[in-house]
């Protein structure tokens, strides 16, 4: 529909207002579908379409919000039914007012949360707008508008949906709350990055608030937003009135505060909640003589995950490297054994020491990257908000992630090669992205300063092709070594310099390279970094563990005059260095640590013991003893789960420590036995599932944990596969020890030796016999202790 | 906003059964509340709706339900609200991470957003209580899974307050609410005083773990 398109920014467009509470004034009643009215009462639906266009808008959003098979439960009638009726009445409406309106698909949110903060996986979402977009531009919808919307997952999801049915335009308006956030916590410019990198022909806001409350949400739109804004208030913020929610701005105040917000720079304005034809009468009169603000150019580099956005070209960005398996035999075993958690620890530590993106590089060649990329990615996102880097050569896993990812993500990488811009760039014009760009091609990496950026021009110039801006490209001028060839620092540097100049792109360096066969490598590489960044280098991939290339890049902010007040450097400088309680001379004994639940002092007495004991007895002599006897103490109500959890955690550290040594003098270590454990397939709730594995783990035993919402089926095939012969089940609902029981008979049907131990919330001895369970866990350590029974002499 | 959250109700959903928590963990109760005044979002949606009771069968407003124990929870109570709060979905992420890093403070985190979620929703209460015509007062919240009423329940419920799109809660298949720390309930509004705060005395479930021990003889 290119006349919409076209109309854009021409003169100021008017969407309709509320549709909900004008259904109920002609008899919809509390509870009923609103969208049924579209088949049952087709005339009422009609007239209030007729009434807006009567009223001067050139938008009709047919009624179709909740009509997604998500949302319908038990109605007698079909998605695909409601929605053709709807977009059909909105068409009736335009053919008879002889207007030339347009009709827009109105769709709303699931009403379910995405995995992994809810239980819905990202692919159904998907699959669920699609329905509903596709019987409506089947039945003549001239654009969709995603409304009302308050999550940045689900927010891609209905996206995706929409372009991959139709070429038609897509609008999405969201709901921000009073601290400029969506209830999934993204801010605006996070929530902007995202959706025009996946190229939507408008964004705005709707519902929430009335216009007076928007404005100062327009200031932030207009400060990031380089595409056209669209904005539907509600008639002013909720009311009770005896008690029911109405809202009770009048037209004419409605109206004026509209004007305001079309002078802040909106395209089109319509109203939500509350709002009736008259609202939208008096807001087409107020605003209709406004001409449109030119778009702002704020075509800035930003990546986003779904809470914050982060731009490079400011102060310099620090790229964590750490979550990369290259020389790293921990990692390696990490990735083998589908060991997320590992992953997500060096993903936290990195957060805390100052990182603003992280790299995420989990290619390894007997490993599914496709899979192991898609999980990564989702799970970090699920514990962490900075955006994240999306680093592999294999397009299928770049894709897999680039999709599951909420936000607009950095893609590391793409080169001068054809064929890679040919696989690379299409992925970057479907899903948004910031991608990193290496000066090399076919011809290998040139020597010279000038070599390298001819390649950064091609690159530019491709991307373009493909509708993908400078300002979404950062080149990586590559750093070589400067043992093997001493002109190599210059020549990046140089390169560095020129392509920033001529192109006017960001630029960014993976640093370490530059020392690699020298001694104190660090020293090498904080100066090659210092020489960067003065050339301007605006981001640095690196370790942000490593101290000193942080604290170099704190007082280049500071001295650079690019971290205001220096503000960052102080922040991290001058915090006070966290007192030591430790008194000197004095160690706490292994079990004295333990028992109390401290860590490093656990760790302390265990590097004493082993100056005379051997890592094993120190395990079976001390180490154990000591967690049986706050397990004990436990059982008889003398000690608490939170410090149980605290002993268990400070014997962990101990055993950490122990394994490390075992695995350096090539001392075999002794485990207990592998355990499965889960919680059963639609339970999300997985904190008591997690108390048990943290004192499992730190009893010895090797655990498997299959997460939570595990089908049965994955649970068997697991069991089978790992040749585990106890499996612990948790369920926190009475809707779901069906499922426990269901997992159970397939166990038993696969290997009838196979023990199962039940536990969690709703679980009392009597369900778990008449479930079939071999044994009821009450608390945490009875597992524990079934474990070591079940196990003992394996 | 949590600075006032009971200290003893988060010991005693951790368990306590009226012991003192050690310092550690009290430092952790506090660290936590921290983190939950920046992760929480609390909102709250409500609708006042008559009740008619015709033997089981409860009617609030146009909405059904089969249960004897809320009927006789709302006898005398011509009105009622319906009401679903929550804090938000941020709090899982905290929840999650500390699932994988630190199984204390996650623990003592789960408490907490229990008995902030709980404060939560006696401020709403609160608030909705002193909006009432004099004479009248508000009973204890009851929600689905209480008595006889089924969890199926929260399905109308929410539905009838469009608890999804006003304030973003939902239900698994599985009839969780989710973000997790939500809660839904039936408020009868009574003609009379308020009663004296009606606890875990009035509730059938002896054998609850959380159930306050204030019996004879404890």
């Amino acid at each position: 529909m290119e006349t919409i398109r076209a109309l854009l920014g021409s003169r100021v467009l008017f969407f309709d207002g509320g549709m909900g509470t004008l259904l109920q004034q002609r008899g919809l009643a509390p509870g009923e579908l609103p969208e049924s009215w579209n088949l049952t009462h087709p005339e009422e639906v009609l007239a209030i379409h007729r009434d807006y266009l009567a009223a001067g808008a050139d938008f009709i959003t047919a009624n179709t919000f909740g009509a997604n098979r998500l949302k319908l439960h038990g109605e007698p009638y079909s998605v695909p039914e409601l929605t053709a009726a709807g977009v059909r009445l909105a068409r009736q409406a335009v053919e008879l007012s002889g207007r030339p309106a347009f009709v827009a698909l109105d769709v709303g949110p699931t009403g379910k949360l995405l995995q992994p903060m809810g239980d819905l996986p990202f692919e159904e979402a998907v699959a669920a707008f699609q329905e509903t977009v596709k019987a409506g531009v089947e039945a003549g919808a001239d654009c969709v508008i995603i409304e009302t919307m308050s999550d940045l997952g689900e927010i891609k999801a209905a996206v995706l949906a929409a372009k991959e049915c139709c070429g038609l335009p897509v609008f999405v308006t969201m709901v921000f709350d009073e601290r400029r956030r969506l209830l999934t916590g993204a801010d605006i410019p996070a929530a902007v990055a995202m959706l025009e990198g996946l190229r939507v022909d408008a964004l705005g806001l709707n519902c929430g608030f009335g216009p007076k409350q928007m404005l100062p949400l327009m200031d932030e739109l207009e400060s990031c937003c380089s595409i056209p804004i669209l904005v539907s208030p509600n008639a002013g913020l909720p009311v009770v009135v005896d008690g029911q929610t109405v809202y009770n701005v009048p037209p004419e105040e409605f109206a004026s505060d509209m004007a305001e917000i079309v002078r802040k720079g909106a395209w089109m304005v319509g109203g939500c909640c509350g709002t009736t034809p008259e609202h939208i009468r008096a807001e087409a009169a107020a605003c209709k003589g406004i001409l449109p603000r030119l778009l702002p150019d704020n075509r800035r580099t930003v990546v986003s995950s779904g809470n914050m956005a982060v731009e490079i070209g400011g102060r310099p960005v620090v790229i964590g490297e750490r979550i990369n398996p290259t020389g790293k035999k921990r990692f390696k075993q990490a990735l083998r054994e589908g060991d997320i958690d590992y992953l997500l620890n060096e993903g936290l530590k990195q957060v805390d020491s100052g990182a603003d993106i992280l790299d995420v590089n989990v290619g390894l060649p007997e490993i599914d990257e496709v899979e192991m990329m898609r999980r990564t990615v989702q799970e970090l996102q699920g514990v962490l908000n900075l955006p994240l880097q999306i680093d592999t050569t294999s397009p299928a896993a770049m894709e897999a992630a680039m999709r599951a990812y909420v936000g607009k993500p950095m893609v590391n990488s793409v080169n001068g090669k054809e064929e890679v811009m040919e696989s690379v760039f299409p992925l970057v014009q479907q899903y948004g992205g910031v991608v990193v760009a290496l000066t090399i091609d076919e011809g290998g990496i040139p020597e010279d300063a000038e070599g390298r950026l001819a390649i950064a021009e091609k690159i530019v110039r491709r991307a373009a092709d493909f509708g993908i801006g400078r300002e979404d490209i950062v080149v990586d001028a590559l750093t070589m070594t400067v043992s093997s060839d001493q002109r190599a620092a210059e020549v990046t540097l140089q390169a560095l310099k020129l392509i920033k100049e001529r192109l006017g792109v960001k630029t960014v360096l993976g640093v370490s390279n530059v020392s690699f066969g020298l001694p104190r490598r660090e020293v090498i590489n904080s100066a090659f970094l210092t020489l960067a960044l003065s050339a301007g280098l605006d981001a640095a991939i690196l370790n942000p563990g490593s101290e000193r290339m942080m604290e170099m890049i704190a007082a280049y902010g500071a001295l650079s005059g690019k971290d205001a007040h220096c503000a960052g450097y102080i922040a991290r400088m001058g915090a006070e260095p966290s007192p030591q309680p430790q008194p000197a001379g004095q160690v706490m004994s292994l079990s004295q640590a333990v028992a109390r639940g401290m860590k490093a002092e656990a760790v302390a007495g265990t590097r004493q013991l082993l100056s005379e004991k051997a890592p094993m007895e120190v395990i079976n002599g001390v180490l154990i003893p000591a967690l049986d006897a706050v397990g004990k103490g436990f059982e008889q109500g003398t000690v608490f789960l939170p410090q149980l959890l605290m002993s268990a955690e400070a014997a962990g550290a101990a055993f950490d420590f122990l394994k490390e040594e075992m695995r350096r003098t090539g001392t075999a270590g002794e485990k207990k036995g592998k355990i499965v454990i889960a919680t059963v397939k639609g339970d999300i709730h997985d904190i008591g599932k997690n108390i048990v594995r943290v004192l499992l783990e730190n009893y010895g035993f090797d655990v498997i944990d299959l997460g939570k919402d595990v089908p049965p089926e994955t649970v068997v095939e697991t069991v089978l596969r790992e040749k585990v012969k106890l499996v612990g089940l948790s369920a926190l609902m009475t809707t779901t020890v069906p499922a426990m029981e269901e997992t159970i008979r397939q166990l038993r049907a696969a290997d009838p030796a196979i023990r199962v131990v039940v536990g969690g919330a709703v679980m009392t001895r009597e369900y778990a016999d008449r479930i079939g369970a071999d044994c009821y866990a009450p608390d945490a350590m009875a597992t524990v202790y079934y474990a070591q029974k079940c196990l003992a002499g394996e | 906003m949590f600075e006032p959250v009971s200290r003893q109700e988060i010991a005693r959903y951790l368990g306590y059964k009226g012991h003192a928590p050690d310092s550690r963990t009290e430092g952790l109760m506090e660290e936590c509340l921290r983190e939950l005044e920046a992760a929480a979002s609390p909102r709250q949606v409500s609708c006042r709706v008559p009740v008619r009771l015709e033997g089981e069968t409860v009617r609030l407003g146009g909405l059904p339900g089969e249960s004897r124990s809320l009927a006789r929870h709302l006898q005398g109570c011509p009105e009622a609200f319906l009401f679903a709060a929550t804090l938000g979905p941020g709090v899982a992420q905290p929840l999650r991470r500390y699932g994988r890093t630190q199984g204390s403070k996650a623990a003592v985190l789960q408490a907490a957003s229990a008995a902030a979620a709980e404060y939560w929703c006696d401020r709403c209460q609160e608030e909705l209580a002193a909006g009432l015509p004099s004479g009248f007062s508000l009973r204890s919240r009851f929600s689905p899974g209480y008595g006889d009423l089924p969890l199926a329940f929260q399905r109308p419920l929410l539905e009838f307050l469009q608890a999804s799109r006003r304030i973003g809660v939902g239900l698994t298949g599985s009839l969780l609410m989710i973000p997790s720390k939500s809660v839904s309930a039936i408020i009868g509004i009574r003609c009379g005083e308020a009663e004296k705060a009606e606890t875990c005395a009035g509730c059938g479930s002896i054998d609850c773990p959380y159930r306050r021990e204030k019996k004879e003889g404890d």
